[in-house]
């Protein structure tokens, strides 16, 4: 069986700037792989760019075997979707309203959201466990709740694959976990694959399969949390020492403080530029 | 992915709180719109009342008031109302591809470049006073395609074109100015128009609006499902299969028709597409299938009101209705920003 996604040799700049240089990835399905990395790594562009929102300068993206340059955006998006880290904020929708819309890449131009898409809909709105909410609108909504109907519109495009780009962000620490939760129970019972971009590396050895650590736009280590959460991979990656534990076979780490550098090597030789 | 079987909750569905309140919405929108046709065909310099504006409209006599009501008032209306239409449709869809609610056909350069066009005509070429609706129009269409045309950088993304919009408004309000300025003697004729006005409105001005109102009605029933992702973010819509710089330059194209179509025959009448969109959507939500058809409603409305308010109040002057949309229309909106700011 072909991946859900395959990235290789994948590149990226703003300007002249690489921030994805080299980028291999390949996903199975039913995987919930982690990218994880320091800020400006590149870890979310990757996502962009495996969203389709921006076309990386090189490199190809298979989907299912099928070259996604090739595909149309419809297509693309009966198999695929993304949740962003944050929404436009200020629609007034009800929740239901916004869930009707993931139903758009499966709808004709002329079409409208009936009948069978209703029940997906129905579906969606169930699985996310906002049927009470749903015609509540978006604007009288918290933050946990809002992000939930956002993925309820996600799932009613009934995607193989979800993206998320570090949505748990703004979020309190139990609306954290259940939207982590929530996200596994499609995982596991709706057998979605999912690709997310995590902040919190817990979180990630937690509920990942497989992580993935990116450092100036390329991959330097993979693998199991529980075979990669070792001292020197946030010593490597990160620039921390830690300490690691194991909680019943998930690996917890305890940030200990910042590994001392050489004071600034780079700054002489810009100078001498 | 296989989709368990889930028992379709129509009932569920059914128990949306907002329907009450959109079927009223939709009702008292369009009595209010036929209260002002009516108001509007009464009121004026010589009041008429309604039971002879009935016979006047239904019967063909020789009588004042049918040649009042049906040769100057109701071309008038008609004219201001279709006008209404096509600015507040206008305005509503551009609030919502450039996610601003300051978004008004004026920020894509449709009234400063029919107005520069329509400036030329009567400053410079008096004697092609027929020409001025074409010249209007083409001024309009020529300067939202620039604007376009300047922010387009591997897409044309909403803050490129308002900045772009910007800089091509101040460029061509300018010009006018300085056209103005040099042959100030010829500005007292184009003062009405560039305020916005409805005076002499007549049935071939009406005749030569309804085709651009009605093709344009059309065209955004076909838009109402691209403008609804649109204003889910441009990332939220390519997510969703939308072809979103193709959907952003269809609307704003609509947009400039219909806006440009209203200016070339009323003039540049300001705030009903920045207005009534605003209002709309504070009653009924964000949901293009009723905020477009309701702003159209409620911009018809608007400018018959406004005109009827300005041809009565200040009898016998028949003060443009643009000045007095204006004058209404500002304190109105500050008070929605305050509110907005509360909130």
């Amino acid at each position: 069986m072909s991946d859900a996604l395959c990235a290789s040799d994948l590149k990226y700049g703003y300007r002249s700037e690489p921030v994805v240089d080299g980028f291999d990835l390949s996903v199975a399905p039913g995987e919930w792989l982690g990218i994880v990395g320091p800020n400006g790594s590149g870890k979310s562009t990757v996502l962009r760019m495996l969203a389709r929102l921006v076309p990386p300068e090189r490199g190809v993206i298979m989907m299912g075997g099928q070259n996604m340059a090739g595909m149309n955006t419809k297509e693309i998006a009966r198999r695929l979707t993304m949740l962003a880290q944050t929404q436009e904020s200020s629609l007034d929708i009800t929740v239901r309203e916004l869930v009707r819309r993931g139903r758009n890449p499966h709808l004709k131009w002329y079409e409208e959201c009936r009948g069978k898409h209703e029940d997906v809909v129905d579906w969606a709105l169930q699985v996310t466990s906002l049927e009470s909410l749903q015609h509540r609108s978006l604007l009288e909504l918290s933050g946990g709740e809002r992000q939930r109907a956002w993925l309820a519109m996600c799932m009613a495009q009934s995607p193989e694959t979800l993206l998320l780009d570090e949505p748990t962000t703004y979020l309190d620490i139990a609306h954290q976990l259940e939207l982590m939760e929530l996200i596994r129970r499609l995982n596991r019972e709706q057998g979605i694959t999912v690709i997310m971009v995590l902040h919190d590396l817990n979180q990630a050895a937690r509920y990942c399969d497989r992580i993935v650590a990116v450092k100036k736009g390329a991959v330097v280590r993979e693998g199991r949390p529980s075979e990669l959460f070792k001292t020197d991979f946030f010593r490597d990656v990160f620039g921390i020492e830690a300490k690691v534990y194991d909680d019943e076979g998930v690996p917890v780490y305890l940030p200990c403080g910042v590994v001392r550098q050489q004071p600034y090597p780079e700054k002489a030789s810009s100078a001498a530029l | 992915m296989a989709i368990v079987a889930w028992k379709p909750a129509a009932a569920e569905r059914a128990r949306n709180p907002r329907f009450i309140r959109n079927v009223t919405v939709c009702v008292s929108s369009i009595a209010l719109l036929l209260i002002a046709v009516l108001v509007g065909l009464m009121s004026g310099s010589i009041p008429i009342p309604a039971g002879e504006v009935w016979t006047a409209l239904l019967h063909a006599t020789d009588t004042e008031a049918r040649q009042i009501v049906w040769n100057l008032r109701l071309p008038r209306i008609l004219t201001g109302m279709l006008a209404g239409i096509c600015l507040a449709t206008a305005g509503a869809f551009l609030q919502g591809v450039f996610r601003n609610p300051l978004a008004d056909p004026g920020i894509i350069g449709v009234s400063s470049g029919g107005g520069l066009a329509a400036v030329v005509i009567m400053i410079l070429f008096p004697e092609q006073i027929a020409f001025l609706p074409i010249a209007a129009f083409t001024g309009a269409l020529t300067a939202a395609i620039v604007v376009y045309a300047l922010s387009w950088k591997g897409g044309a993304s909403p803050l490129r074109l308002i900045l772009a919009g910007v800089a091509v408004n101040s460029l061509l309000g300018a010009a006018m100015t300085a056209l103005m300025i040099l042959n100030s003697e010829k500005v007292q004729a184009v003062l009405p128009w560039m305020s916005g006005s409805l005076n002499g409105r007549s049935w071939p001005h009406f005749e030569t609006l309804l085709p651009y109102t009605v093709i344009g009605m059309m065209a955004s029933i076909f838009l109402i499902k691209q403008a609804n992702l649109l204003v889910l973010g441009d990332d939220a819509a390519k997510v969703l299969g939308s072809k979103v710089e193709a959907g952003r330059l269809w609307i704003i194209l609509l947009s400039t028709f219909m806006a440009g179509a209203a200016i070339s025959i009323v003039g540049m009448v300001g705030f009903v597409g920045l207005v009534v969109p605003h209002i709309v959507r504070l009653l009924v939500g964000s949901d293009y299938r009723l905020l477009l058809p309701i702003s159209a409603i409620g911009g018809g409305m608007l400018v018959i009101a406004a005109d009827t308010a300005a041809r009565s109040w200040f009898d016998p002057i028949e003060f443009p209705v643009g000045i007095l949309l204006a004058l209404l229309g500002a304190p109105f909106f500050l008070y929605l920003l305050r509110r907005g700011l509360n909130r």
